[in-house]
C-alpha cells in the first residue's frame, strides 16, 4: 500500500473513531465561523443558562396543560367544527407569553449588562463594530423566538387538525407575533441602551415589561377576533401601526449602535494645533504653545460616558 | 538611552532611533472645565515597557482610553503602529489590545468560550481561530482550567483570562491599565513575568499603569509620570532616579541633578567622621545615627570614589560605604506634588 493511500486509510479510520456527539460539535464549529460572533456566545450563554430551559419547559407545560384543558372543557362539543379556533387561541396565548415578554426581557438584560459590566468596552475595541454588535443581539432574540415557536408549533398543527381554523389563519397570526416580538425586541434594545447604571435597570424594566404586556394582550385580542375583524381594518391597522413599529425600529437601532459608539465630538483641535504649528514664529514650541486649547473652546464638547 | 521622548524632542524633529509604536502628542482631553489631560506627549518603542505612574486622577486611564479608541481628544493625536486613534480607529483595534482596569465577565461560560468569542470577534475564523485560542490558553498556562467557568475564577485567574483576551489577535501593543490590582504577591509575580516575556520574546509594545510603583520599578524600562493631567517626567527609570530624566512640559523639562544619599558605617569615631566629612568637597549634608552617617552627596560616582578612597586613608574604621539608590516610589514622591483636581 503506498504511503499516500495508508494515510487515507489512517484519517478514515480515525474520523469513523470519533464518536457522533464530537462530530456534532465539530460540524457545528465549523459551521459557526459563518454566524455573527455575538450571536454564537449568546446561545451558547443561553443554553448553558437556566432562564432559557425553564421558560422553554413551562411553555411546553402549559402549551400541553391548555390541550389537556381544552379538550376536557369542549370534550361536548369535540365534533364540531369550531373547536380548532377556540384552542388556538389558548396555544397563541401561551406560545405569544415568551415571544412577548422572555425574549425582549433576555435582550435587555443582555443589553444593560453589557454597559453595567463594562463588556461593551471589551466589545467595541474589536474590529466588529457597534452595528455588527446590535445586530448579532436581535439576531440571537429572533433565534430564541425561532426555537420557542419550532417547539410550541405541534400543538397549532393539532388545533389546525380538530377544523374549525385554517391554514392562512395561523400563518397570519404567527406573523403578526413575529413582527410583535422583532418590535419588542427593539423596544427592548431601546430601553436597554439608555441604561448605564444599575439604578436605573429597574425604570427601564417597567417601560419595557409595560409595552410587553401591552402587545401581549393587544396580540391575544387581535387572534381571538380575527374572524369579527373586517379587511378594511386590517389593511387600514395594518399600515398604521407598521409605519409606527418601522419608525420604532429604526430609532431603537440607531440609539442602539450610537450607544455602543465611543463619544466623538464633531470638533478636534488637532487641526487647529497643527495649522498654528506651522504658523507659529520660529520655534515650534513657541507655537505649541500658543495653539494651546482653552477651556472655553470646548465647552460644547460632549463629555464621555 | 530611552527611547521615551518629550515635547521639546518630539517637536525639535529629533525622533527615536526605532520607530515609534506608541506616540502620544499634545494630546489634550478636558471635561467642562476639568483639564484631565493637558499636553501630554511620549513615545514607546517595540519591546519596551513603559510604566505611566501618576496619583489617582491624574489622567492615566484618559489617556489609555483615547489610545484604546475608546474616547477622543479635546486635541492633538496618538498613534499606534503609526495609525491615528482619531482618523483610523478600525486599523487601530487591529494591532492593539486593551485590558480595562474591571474584568468584564459573562456569566455562563467557561473560559475556552471566552477567548473563542473574541478570536472570533477579531475576524478569525477556523483552524486560525482554534490556534490563536490554544496559543494564549498556552501562553497563560489557562489550559489545564479551560473548560472552567469564568465567573468561579479567582482575581488573579480572571487577570490572567484578562490579558489572555488582550493578546488573541496578537497585538504588536498592549495597554494595561491596572493590571495588578488586587492581585496576591504570587499573581503578581506570574503577571510580572508574564509581562516581561511578552516585551522580550514577543517584542511587544506594553504600556502600563500601577500603583504598585515597586511592582513597575522591575517590570519597566522606562516609566511617564503624569500629575493633574501634565506629564511631569518621562524617561528610563535610571534617569529619573538619578534625576536626570526629562520633564514633561513646560516648568520641569530641564535636566536637573538631585543629590545622592552615601550611608558610611563605622566601628567608632562618628563624630570624627562627621568633622572629617564636613570638609570634604560635594558633601552637602550629614546626619549621624548611632554609628552611621548618611550623608548628602551632590558628585557623580568618580567624586564618591574619592571621597571613600580619601576615608579609607583617614585611618576611619569604616565597615560599609553604601549609595543608597532611590527607588521608583522615592522618586514619585520627589516628583509629585500631591495635586488633586
Amino acid at each position: 500500500m503506498s504511503g499516500q493511500a495508508e494515510v487515507v486509510a489512517a484519517t478514515e479510520a480515525g474520523v469513523a473513531r470519533v464518536p457522533w456527539s464530537e462530530r456534532i460539535d465539530l460540524w457545528a464549529d465549523r459551521w459557526s465561523d459563518r454566524f455573527n460572533p455575538v450571536v454564537v456566545r449568546e446561545i451558547r450563554q443561553e443554553f448553558q443558562g437556566v432562564r432559557f430551559g425553564i421558560t422553554l419547559m413551562l411553555s411546553l407545560a402549559a402549551a400541553w396543560l391548555a390541550s389537556v384543558f381544552g379538550v376536557i372543557t369542549l370534550y361536548d362539543r369535540i365534533r364540531q367544527p369550531e373547536i380548532g379556533d377556540d384552542l388556538f387561541g389558548f396555544f397563541f396565548a401561551v406560545l405569544a407569553f415568551p415571544l412577548c415578554l422572555v425574549v425582549p426581557f433576555g435582550l435587555f438584560r443582555s443589553m444593560t449588562s453589557e454597559f453595567v459590566g463594562t463588556t461593551w468596552e471589551l466589545l467595541v475595541v474589536t474590529p466588529m463594530g457597534a452595528a455588527k454588535i446590535v445586530r448579532g443581539k436581535v439576531a440571537t432574540a429572533m433565534v430564541q423566538a425561532a426555537i420557542y415557536m419550532a417547539l410550541l408549533a405541534p400543538f397549532l398543527c393539532f388545533t389546525w387538525l380538530l377544523k374549525g381554523i385554517g391554514v392562512m389563519h395561523i400563518v397570519l397570526c404567527l406573523t403578526l407575533l413575529i413582527i410583535g416580538c422583532f418590535s419588542l425586541c427593539h423596544l427592548a434594545l431601546f430601553c436597554g441602551s439608555l441604561i448605564r447604571k444599575a439604578a436605573w435597570q429597574g425604570f427601564g424594566l417597567i417601560v419595557l415589561m409595560t409595552g410587553c404586556l401591552f402587545v401581549w394582550g393587544f396580540l391575544c385580542g387581535v387572534v381571538t377576533n380575527a374572524d369579527k375583524t373586517g379587511l378594511e381594518a386590517w389593511i387600514g391597522g395594518g399600515i398604521c401601526i407598521g409605519i409606527g413599529l418601522l419608525y420604532m425600529i429604526v430609532i431603537a437601532s440607531a440609539t442602539a449602535v450610537a450607544s455602543l459608539t465611543p463619544t466623538y465630538p464633531i470638533y478636534n483641535a488637532r487641526a487647529v494645533l497643527q495649522a498654528a504649528q506651522s504658523q507659529g514664529p520660529g520655534g515650534s514650541a513657541g507655537a505649541a504653545a500658543s495653539a494651546k486649547p482653552t477651556i472655553e473652546s470646548t465647552h460644547d464638547h460632549e463629555e464621555t460616558r | 538611552m530611552s527611547s521615551v521622548t518629550d515635547e521639546t524632542e518630539l517637536e525639535s524633529g529629533e525622533l527615536p532611533k526605532a520607530s515609534p509604536t506608541i506616540e502620544i502628542r499634545n494630546l489634550h482631553r478636558f471635561f467642562g472645565t476639568l483639564r484631565a489631560v493637558d499636553n501630554v506627549s511620549f513615545s514607546a518603542c517595540a519591546g519596551q515597557v513603559m510604566g505611566f505612574i501618576g496619583p489617582n486622577g491624574a489622567g492615566k486611564t484618559t489617556t489609555m482610553r483615547i489610545l484604546a479608541t475608546l474616547d477622543l481628544p479635546t486635541a492633538g493625536d496618538a498613534l499606534v503602529c503609526g495609525q491615528s486613534v482619531i482618523d483610523e480607529p478600525d486599523q487601530v483595534r487591529r494591532v492593539l489590545g486593551f485590558m480595562p482596569d474591571s474584568f468584564g465577565r459573562y456569566p455562563n461560560m467557561n473560559i475556552l468560550e471566552y477567548l473563542d468569542f473574541f478570536a472570533r470577534a477579531y475576524g478569525f475564523r477556523g483552524a486560525k481561530r482554534r490556534d490563536s485560542v490554544e496559543r494564549v490558553l498556552d501562553f497563560t498556562e489557562l489550559g489545564p482550567l479551560a473548560g472552567k467557568q469564568i465567573d468561579t475564577l479567582s482575581k488573579g485567574m480572571s487577570q490572567r483570562l484578562c490579558l489572555g483576551r488582550t493578546l488573541v489577535h496578537d497585538p504588536d501593543v498592549l495597554i494595561l491599565d491596572e493590571p495588578a490590582a488586587g492581585l496576591d504577591p504570587r499573581a503578581r509575580v506570574e503577571l510580572r513575568e508574564l509581562i516581561h516575556l511578552m516585551a522580550t520574546q514577543m517584542q511587544k509594545t506594553v504600556l502600563i499603569s500601577s500603583h504598585i510603583l515597586t511592582e513597575l520599578g522591575e517590570i519597566c524600562d522606562s516609566v511617564v509620570i503624569i500629575e493633574a493631567g501634565e506629564v511631569l517626567a518621562s524617561g528610563s527609570i535610571e534617569d529619573l532616579q538619578k534625576g536626570v530624566a526629562g520633564g514633561g512640559v513646560g516648568e520641569g523639562s530641564e535636566a536637573r541633578q538631585v543629590d545622592s544619599e552615601i550611608v558610611i558605617t563605622v566601628l567608632e569615631g562618628a563624630e570624627d567622621l562627621e568633622r572629617w566629612l564636613v570638609q570634604q568637597p560635594f558633601v552637602e549634608s550629614i546626619s549621624i545615627a548611632g554609628g552611621r552617617a548618611i550623608v548628602s552627596f551632590s558628585g557623580d560616582d568618580d567624586a564618591q570614589h574619592e571621597l571613600l578612597k580619601a576615608l579609607v586613608n583617614s585611618g576611619a574604621r569604616v565597615v560599609s560605604f553604601e549609595a543608597k539608590t532611590q527607588t521608583l516610589e522615592d522618586t514619585f514622591m520627589r516628583i509629585t506634588r500631591g495635586e488633586l483636581q
